[in-house]
């Protein structure tokens, strides 16, 4: 995958979100954390437990608690880009934007697996 | 009933105007008080999601009539013989030790709406600040002529999971080679709109395991089509050539009644005789939401598509297959996604806890055979007027193995993170 693509696209996809934002979610940006909002992210992040185990569970849906967020907005960004595969996945970030992308990014960095 | 609804409907809408202009019910003694009414897929997710994310700001009472809760999800794979009983039971216990939960293990016989109280059937009375309405649904046990609760003793329904899931696995596993199985599916809008096909699929794989391909099973459907017709259609040709037999209103013409004397289903068309009827009735809400007067002439609760609040009344809102829920389709995982909807706006109300734009999300995986499992599935938002589809997928026919099976695999992760989701 590449993070040209996913900056292209996702800007395609998100035409109102700042350039410097999109820098902070870059996975090539260096380690620096997205500057989502952790509240919103622990509300988003409701829907992400139905089908993801809050803790670190066994199974073929993988564990996503304490993911950097650097990987965790990589890992959706190549959803919602199409270059990963997953109906659901694709589903599911086809309607978050980079705010929300951030925001989960955020909070589930803040958790640590149980 | 409806008479009685309007009146109440404009009963409250005075007392909303009143509400709105100090959102927040901050009691002055003691915490704000939240009390849950049914410990299912919508229940459990609002009273565990409430007591959680408010750390104890919030009472949190969750009524529930049976101690242990058989999950209707999944309960045709415990038909098909890939799960046991057990693993589709679960108790509160973790809800009322880990979440500070009161779990009622009660009926629940009515809610006084003018008190903002539940009646329990003993008599003694439960106050809320804010009620969630989880009942599911309830059968229309006389909308197949000859049907009636006595009856689902001989020809099961098995659509609330529990005694009648095991009685229609005990029957569907005395069905010989040679023997037909009848379906009686449900009209729209009903729960879990895939599942009469999953169901079926999953009768077929018990008789083809056993050998029995000279058995067969007969959908009669008073609906014209039906959720993943074309994978299901597939999937029997492919996994149980003339086993199934699928039946539209243009072909029967009509269900006109069954008859648990002679194990019979008439039709237009014929009488079809089955050594095990299935019928599945059509389904409206809860009866207690239609006694409280939430329900409107569809036997369902109309929601405001932004929060699920009763449009009926600001203190309750209504989740789960009982709601109104727009373009979703009742299920234990819109349930679930309805659930935490309710539980932030609810939180926002009692609490200064932030509000966020309303999310809804839905999954429903289907079992065809072993390894053969197909999806379908969307994310929606609240427009105007309803919860309305933002985007969807599907599984699509002739998709390779690896990917059903990947399906498979997925829907039981699934199964472990929502019971957690709800159970604690």
């Amino acid at each position: 995958m590449t993070t040209a693509g996913h900056l292209r696209r996702a800007l395609l996809a998100v035409p109102a979100v700042p350039v410097l934002l999109l820098a902070e979610l870059s996975p090539a940006s260096g380690p620096a954390a997205p500057a989502g909002d952790p509240v919103y992210g622990e509300y988003l992040s409701t829907q992400c437990v139905t089908c993801h185990h809050s803790g670190a569970s066994e199974g073929s849906i993988p564990p996503i608690v304490g993911l950097p967020p650097s990987a965790f907005v990589d890992a959706l960004l190549s959803y919602k880009n199409g270059e990963r595969e997953n109906q659901v996945m694709r589903n599911v970030t086809s309607t978050l934007g980079l705010e929300e992308i951030s925001a989960l990014a955020a909070y589930f960095a803040s958790l640590s697996p149980n | 009933m409806l008479p009685l609804s309007r009146r109440r409907f404009g009963l409250i809408s005075g007392a909303t105007l009143a509400g709105l202009a100090a959102p927040n019910v901050l009691r002055a003694q003691g915490k704000p008080r939240v009390v849950v009414l049914g410990g299912g897929a919508g229940g459990g997710t609002a009273a565990r999601q409430i007591a959680k994310d408010s750390a104890g700001a919030i009472d949190v009472t969750l009524i529930e009539q049976n101690a242990r809760y058989t999950t209707c999800f999944f309960s045709n794979l415990y038909l098909g013989g890939f799960r046991d009983f057990d693993s589709i039971t679960h108790g509160y216990d973790k809800l009322a030790s880990g979440y500070g939960i009161k779990v009622v293990n009660a009926r629940a016989a009515a809610v006084d709406r003018d008190a903002k109280q539940v009646v329990m059937a003993d008599g003694s009375k439960v106050p809320y600040d804010r009620l969630v309405v989880s009942p599911g649904i309830d059968l229309i046990w006389d909308s197949v002529p000859g049907y009636s609760e006595a009856a689902s003793e001989t020809m099961p329904h098995a659509w609330k999971a529990g005694p009648q899931t095991r009685l229609l696995k005990a029957r569907l596993d005395a069905v010989e080679n040679g023997q037909q199985i009848v379906m009686v599916a449900p009209p729209n809008p009903y729960r879990c709109p895939p599942g009469p096909y999953e169901r079926a699929s999953m009768m077929a794989h018990v008789l083809k395991a056993k050998g029995h391909t000279g058995a067969k099973v007969v959908i009669l459907d008073p609906k014209p089509k039906f959720s993943k017709q074309g994978l299901f259609a597939e999937g029997w040709e492919k996994h149980y050539p003339g086993m199934v037999e699928w039946y539209g209103p243009d072909v029967h013409g009509g269900i006109k009644a069954v008859d648990p004397a002679s194990g019979t289903v008439t039709t237009d068309l014929d009488t079809f005789k089955g050594a095990l009827v299935n019928v599945i009735p059509a389904q409206r809400a809860g009866t207690i939401a239609a006694e409280a007067g939430l329900t409107d002439a569809s036997g369902f609760c109309p929601i405001d598509p932004n929060s699920m609040r009763s449009k009926a009344d600001e203190s309750i809102f209504v989740v789960g297959d009982a709601s109104i829920a727009g373009d979703m389709p009742k299920s234990a995982f819109s349930a679930n996604s309805q659930a935490k909807v309710a539980a932030m706006a609810v939180r926002g109300d009692l609490t200064d806890s932030r509000v966020f734009p309303a999310r809804y999300s839905n999954t429903c995986w289907s079992l065809i055979a072993p390894n053969d499992d197909v999806k379908v599935g969307a994310q929606y938002t609240a427009s105007e007027t309803k919860i309305a589809s933002a985007s969807s997928f599907v599984s699509q026919t002739g998709e390779p193995a690896d990917l059903r099976q990947h399906n498979y695999t997925e829907s039981l992760s699934w199964y472990e993170s929502i019971t957690a989701d709800i159970f604690g």
